[in-house]
């Protein structure tokens, strides 16, 4: 092993490269391609054992597949778990908040996050396994944002956008410190939604009707999908991923929706050019997304661009032909340009394979 | 960890220290406005739904605009003013083709129990007046159901309706407070409003939308004259069964200063 400091993401990897490279040794022996001695056997045995070991005691590592597909579903309780505690803790303020007087909650307000942001550290610390921690972390955003917003209603305060912009500073530090992948997601929406805000307000909206104008999503989404460029994420598994398709969701439903209500646009030509103008951007985006995520190996950036310009091609068929076509005619279409889809994408496929076999 | 410790630390205490600086600062400045409302100005919220579980207590604050003659009407929250006015308040396009301009946060001047309201009170009288006649003159179904109408909104004018009337926006708070300086009846907030063109009538109209701050919190200690009291149907008539003192500060955001019960 070389001295390079592992992390959880490479310890698995590693894990699974050792599975896999058993698999491959069996198969090649049956095919009797060649045939490993009793005493290498044992060597690399005894070497992928001892590894195994190592790993699985400094990380919350699966070793076999059953773990992983357990792992699974104790990550589907605890995102439940996390968010059912989040809710609860909700309620159970609004529930009592009428008969505490306003210190008392002021206190109450900002305590909760402190405690539960130093249980959720201490807990990713001291803990093997980083589910309770979390969750902890998860129930310590909500509190956070439990306690600006409720402040704002007991001091009758003017809301503001600044508060997005602390929430999303909160959920990210929590997020990397937990490496809790749904806190990222609830940081991105903080800050695309802060960034969106202020930049409607720039062009002379009140930052609440920020939704009116999709526009305003395209400045945050060209950030999101730049920070994992910027910084490595190779210790925290997935967060690079829900950056880059929370990015490419943020820059394609408004083009979808523009593409169809021109009038809502920024834009101040005919809504027909704009709605025309988005249609084009759509198809265009959504190809450069496919062309780039097949370039950079990015499975998530190809499925999304696919799943957009999918979207997209619909869209316009049914623009074009739903009214005027037999239902069943419209259908049979849409079924043969899914057709045509699977032919382009089998080049494309076949094309790579054939460059990667060359290379 | 320490690292992480210190920055979320140092998130709440300094996310907290901005609101609650602020509150201080809205309370300790200038009290902007000063108003008696009662439970017609100040209502109290129909708790329903997951609201049903909230203990706390807010009322909301109605507000209306004089109604237009010919057109009795309480829910009005549209205003007709010029295009010099709208340039003035900050819409800065022209909207003649349809199009509704962005939401601006203005600055409202409403008008509490004044003139305008005593304008709206004789409004209804005449109209009840006017009713009352055409029915004498000719009886039918018809005129009796007009004048049983009309009777319901002078008695709502008098008892329940809300005393507070939108006077005008204006995009300059010092421009507002100089104009109406020495008014103790006169509220100013922060409110959310667009405009439209409206075609028909070729004249612009100003949709007021909502106060920025459209509820205000009950504390602990003013909640005792709520206990039992459930909040009543716009369609009903019913003397205000409570007061409350509300004072705004220097961030235009009010609170709650005195609590009274009023009738039985």
């Amino acid at each position: 092993m070389n001295d390079k400091p592992l992390t959880q993401l490479d310890a698995q990897n590693r894990v699974e490269q050792i599975q896999a490279f058993k698999q491959e040794i069996t198969q090649l022996e049956s095919d009797e391609v060649f045939l490993l001695s009793q005493e290498q056997h044992q060597k690399i045995q005894n070497y992928h054992h001892a590894l195994t070991n190592q790993l699985s005691k400094s990380f919350d590592i699966d070793v076999t597949s059953q773990a992983k597909k357990l792992t699974l579903g104790m990550q589907i309780a605890s995102l439940f778990g996390a968010l059912a505690m989040a809710i609860s803790l909700f309620f159970l303020f609004y529930q009592f908040w009428g008969y505490i007087n306003t210190s008392l909650q002021v206190v109450i307000l900002i305590t909760a996050p402190v405690i539960l942001l130093i249980l959720s550290l201490y807990l990713s610390q001291k803990e093997n396994s980083a589910y309770f921690s979390k969750i902890a972390a998860l129930v310590s955003f909500a509190c956070f944002v439990l306690n600006l917003s409720m402040l704002g209603q007991i001091f009758n305060i003017t809301p503001s956008p600044n508060a997005l912009f602390v929430w999303a500073a909160f959920s990210f530090l929590l997020a990397y410190a937990c490496n809790a992948r749904l806190l990222v997601f609830f940081a991105i929406v903080s800050l695309s939604s802060f960034i969106a805000m202020k930049f409607g307000t720039w062009n002379g909206m009140y930052w609440i009707s920020f939704g009116e104008r999709p526009e305003n999503f395209f400045l945050p989404s060209l950030l999101i999908f730049i920070i994992p460029q910027l910084f490595n994420h190779k210790c925290f598994s997935g967060f690079a991923v829900i950056y880059r398709v929370m990015a490419m969701s943020m820059i394609f439903i408004p083009i979808l929706i523009l593409s169809n209500w021109g009038q809502i646009s920024y834009l101040t030509w005919s809504v027909g050019l704009i709605e025309g103008f988005y249609q084009i951007g759509g198809f265009l985006f959504s190809a450069i997304a496919i062309g780039i995520g097949i370039k950079r190996q990015w499975k998530d950036v190809v499925n999304t661009g696919n799943v957009f310009f999918i979207l997209f091609l619909y869209t316009k068929l049914f623009d074009w032909w739903w009214d005027w076509m037999p239902k069943y005619v419209f259908f049979f279409v849409l079924g043969l340009t899914s057709l045509l889809a699977l032919v382009v994408f089998k080049r494309v496929r076949l094309s790579c394979i054939n460059e990667d076999v060359s290379a | 960890m320490k690292k992480y410790l210190f920055i979320g630390l140092t998130i709440i205490f300094l996310s907290n220290l901005a609101v609650l600086g602020g509150v201080m600062h809205n309370r300790s400045g200038e009290i902007t406005s000063q108003l008696t409302l009662t439970e017609r100005e100040l209502s109290l919220p129909y708790n329903m739904g997951a609201e049903a579980e909230n203990s706390g207590i807010s009322v909301r604050l109605n507000w209306r605009v004089p109604s237009e003659e010919g057109n009795y009407s309480t829910n009005s929250r549209q205003v007709k003013i010029d295009k010099q006015t709208l340039i003035a308040l900050g819409f800065n396009e022209s909207y003649e083709g349809g199009r509704r301009s962005e939401s601006l946060a203005l600055y409202w001047a409403l008008e509490f129990n004044g003139v305008l309201h005593r304008m709206e009170l004789q409004k209804a009288a005449r109209k009840y007046g006017e009713a009352l006649l055409a029915h004498k003159e000719q009886p039918s179904d018809e005129t009796k159901r007009i004048e049983k109408r009309f009777n319901e909104y002078l008695t709502k004018e008098k008892m329940t309706n809300s005393r507070l009337f939108f006077v005008k926006a204006s995009a300059n708070l010092a421009a507002l407070d100089q104009e109406f300086s020495g008014r103790k009846d006169i509220l100013i907030v922060k409110g959310l409003a667009k405009t439209y063109y409206n075609g028909q009538n070729k004249n612009y109209i100003l949709q007021l939308n909502k106060f920025l701050v459209p509820k205000i919190m009950v504390p602990l200690q003013y909640t005792d004259i709520f206990t039992n009291l459930e909040p009543i149907a716009r369609y009903k008539d019913h003397e205000p069964r409570y007061s409350l003192k509300v004072l705004w500060g220097a961030r235009l955001e009010p609170w709650i200063i005195e609590a009274n019960k009023l009738g039985k």
